[in-house]
């Protein structure tokens, strides 16, 4: 029964890591903390294994995990950046002067999205997931997850289309 | 890919209504065509950032289930040694608590009196906690003998050390 549970928590983790791990960078834009969600999720999902193997969707219950967990951290982030700077909430300046082409500059307009835009947008145009699919992650429905998909894709195309139009953000 | 059906597709796709096969033709469309409009520019580095996050792997830094087995082991380490410092602290006290023979005299003839007022003993007779001094004094009288003679000494012992560390 162990063996089956600890085969049935391999199965699921190595079927989804890909996933968790894009899904976590396109939120945190960091690797290495990219690669700690992983592992942290994986270490969570082994805790709770009964309630995630025999949950009616495991893998919508991990992307979920891996999502807040993302979220969590860039918070936490700029929690610390706050700090950092004594409560003073500024814009990164370097980070504009930094964009030096279009990809980086639509990597870091999706960064920008409201979190669940940016859930939906990355499970369907980077995983290729069904609305359906989507939905049970998102815990939304449908009709949901494609008002906030259309709007994630129109705020970028008319956010990049703004910078094409002036050059500058 | 006839730039009207781009079109009617692009609509689309900003509405969310497109399925998944349209959106791959989509992404065929922006990856392989060489004169790609202008005012597709925006959705073409959309579709170029998606492709370059499909193809990034998680490093394999995941454990496995087969190293989670090996969890068990390490919580049973944690336990090991937690129980084994319980009991090292466990036999310090008792060590501790227990009055070198010489002092019990001397000791118990300066504490001997706040020792009989506030005695704090508790002890387990035949696996039931009992905190009545003279049950447990008794109960160890008929165990130790003469031995239990002295019990009254050692408490003033234990307040004493009560004392010290407090």
């Amino acid at each position: 029964m162990a063996v089956n549970r600890a085969e049935e928590y391999k199965e699921l983790i190595t079927s989804i890591r890909d996933t968790l791990y894009r899904l976590a960078l396109s939120i945190v834009v960091d690797s290495a903390t990219a690669e700690d969600i992983v592992q942290d999720v994986s270490e969570r999902v082994w805790r709770a294994r009964d309630a995630v193997l025999y949950s009616e969707h495991p893998k919508a219950y991990v992307c979920r995990m891996a999502h807040n967990l993302a979220i969590d951290r860039v918070r936490q982030r700029q929690r610390e950046r706050s700090i950092a700077i004594e409560g003073v909430a500024v814009e990164d300046g370097n980070s504009e002067s930094n964009i030096r082409d279009m990809a980086s500059l639509t990597r870091k307009i999706i960064s920008e999205l409201p979190a669940k835009q940016q859930l939906i947008m990355h499970l369907r145009d980077v995983e290729g997931y069904e609305f359906e699919e989507i939905a049970r992650i998102a815990e939304c429905d449908e009709v949901s997850v494609r008002m906030n998909l259309s709007r994630a894709r129109k705020r970028v195309r008319e956010e990049l289309i703004t910078m094409m139009n002036h050059g500058v953000r | 890919m006839e730039l009207d059906r781009v079109k009617i597709l692009i609509e689309r796709y900003l509405e969310a209504e497109t399925t998944l096969d349209e959106e791959r033709e989509l992404a065929e469309y922006f990856a392989t065509s060489e004169d790609i409009p202008q005012e597709y520019e925006p959705l073409r580095a959309m579709f170029q950032v998606f492709d370059d996050v499909k193809v990034q792997h998680a490093p394999e830094v995941v454990p496995s289930a087969n190293d989670k087995k090996a969890r068990p082991h390490r919580r049973r380490w944690w336990l090991i040694s937690g129980a084994t410092t319980i009991a090292a602290a466990a036999a310090c006290l008792i060590v501790m608590l227990i009055p070198p023979a010489a002092n019990i005299d001397s000791s118990a003839m300066e504490h001997g009196s706040r020792a009989v007022e506030t005695p704090k003993l508790i002890c387990h007779i035949n696996g039931k906690r009992v905190t009545n001094d003279i049950v447990a004094c008794n109960q160890a009288n008929k165990i130790l003998g003469g031995v239990a003679d002295n019990m009254q000494l050692a408490m003033a012992e234990i307040e004493k050390f009560n004392f010290i560390i407090k």
